[in-house]
């Protein structure tokens, strides 16, 4: 394996007064997609924000060649996005669309806030992916809303970003979305993560939604099994 | 450059809403009207304009942020102190646009022979309002920011040491100067807080967790 574009070392993240993610280390190296996989409030959007630098880890380091990721941003060009609802609802698409380089990258006319959730999804992924010589990208439940075609689209998008050299972090609560799309999987659950490279989930052939999913069902048994006590 | 594309993000995704520029115009108009009638009348065309200026400006740069408005600028190679100078130059434009347009018209109807809207306290009052309004907000929203300006303005023994309102037209001699230094000084604490909160704080995501 190359060396690491994305490092995480022993990282804790609080929001508010609450830890989120306790101990978390794993690292992904160019020509590298890790999924993060986790129910609902198990902290991936904040290890996602982390990872992009708007959160600053309340232990451990985070470091995107080498750097923390505030200052990687202004050499590594990264691609984050969290989802449509994070796109100001009052800007024209046109605009917004054009944020990424100075291109538009649609012609549409409309408000954001009277897209469909699918539209304003794609336009939201189509304007971070725009950015070009991407060395990371940061996508939070990407499939979210998506039609068809533009499931497709993203598929295809995120394997020719990685191709290229970046290094790709998606993050999804339902497996079937990350399934074969990865070779790294991290399974929050608990505050804790527990990574497994894609061979050691299937030896043959990619991963399944359904491997994923009794990986993700054990591990919440595992976090939810009450406390035994000694005889 | 960067600093650039950061005044023109500001511009796409709004920082001050266009009603507040329409108000802006109206008074300007006002004022307008007010000094063609009386040339010394400026200190009540200038009023109106400082008092959207606290509104206005704060524009709650840490509201927006969290929703997530601000990632993929937040992400780009801008340096954070130029996002956070972009924010609050783009907030508090509109308000010195509309001071400097009544300073224009104090002086074309007076003919150059007044000049109460570059007086030191009126300059004191318009920098600093705009500055601690924008700073205050960047802790909070735009609502509890204009809660807190409404105490200021309407409690009297506040008001006394601490509305900007208070300096209008003000000059060295005739000035308050404990206000002045208050008012002033609340201003750059405020103002340099903020930015150190925009360059060194987190922007978690408000619907995350």
């Amino acid at each position: 394996m190359s060396e690491a574009l994305l490092s995480v070392d022993d990282v804790s993240l609080v929001y508010g007064r609450r830890e989120v993610v306790y101990a978390l280390t794993f690292a992904v190296a160019p020509n590298q997609v890790l999924g993060i996989i986790g129910p609902n409030g198990a902290g991936k959007t904040t290890v996602l924000r982390a990872i992009a630098g708007l959160i600053s880890p309340a232990e451990g380091h985070i470091r995107v060649r080498g750097m923390p990721p505030r200052r990687a941003v202004a050499r590594v060009n990264v691609a984050y996005f969290a989802g449509d609802f994070t796109l100001p609802g009052s800007v024209r698409a046109r605009h917004w669309g054009s944020l990424a380089t100075g291109n538009p990258i649609t012609p549409e006319q409309r408000r954001i806030r009277t897209l469909s959730r699918g539209t304003r999804q794609l336009l939201g992924l189509r304007t971070v992916l725009s950015r070009p010589h991407l060395g990371l990208v940061v996508l939070d439940e990407p499939w979210e809303g998506l039609d068809v075609d533009g499931a497709r689209w993203l598929s295809r998008t995120i394997e020719a970003k990685r191709d290229r050299g970046a290094a790709v972090v998606l993050a999804s609560h339902d497996p079937s979305e990350l399934a074969g799309a990865c070779d790294l999987y991290l399974f929050l659950v608990n505050r804790r993560g527990s990574l497994l490279k894609a061979h050691e989930l299937s030896s043959s052939g990619p991963v399944t939604a359904a491997v994923l999913a009794n990986v993700l069902d054990r591990l919440l048994i595992d976090a939810s099994a009450p406390l035994r006590t000694a005889s | 450059m960067r600093f650039l594309y950061a005044v023109r993000y500001f511009h796409v995704v709004p920082v001050v809403p266009p009603l507040f520029v329409v108000a802006f115009a109206i008074a300007v108009v006002a004022g307008a009207m007010r000094l063609m009638n009386d040339p010394s009348g400026a200190i009540d065309a200038l009023t109106p304009v400082l008092l959207l200026q606290l509104f206005v400006a704060a524009s709650g740069f840490r509201f927006a942020a969290r929703r997530g408005y601000y990632d993929l600028l937040l992400t780009s190679s801008t340096p954070r102190w130029q996002i956070a100078l972009a924010h609050c130059l783009v907030s508090i434009l509109p308000g010195i646009v509309s001071w400097v347009c009544i300073g224009a018209l104090e002086a074309a109807a007076s003919r150059g022979t007044r000049w109460l809207s570059i007086a030191p306290g009126t300059c004191a009052a318009c920098i600093a309002a705009s500055l601690l309004a924008w700073g205050v907000a960047t802790f909070s929203s735009r609502t509890a920011t204009t809660v807190v300006w409404l105490l200021v303005l309407t409690i009297p023994s506040i008001a006394r040491v601490a509305s900007p309102v208070q300096l209008v037209g003000t000059t060295w001699s005739t000035g308050n100067h404990v206000m002045l230094f208050t008012v002033c000084a609340g201003a750059l604490i405020a103002f340099g807080a903020a930015m150190v909160s925009i360059v060194r704080g987190s922007a978690p995501l408000e619907a995350a967790q």
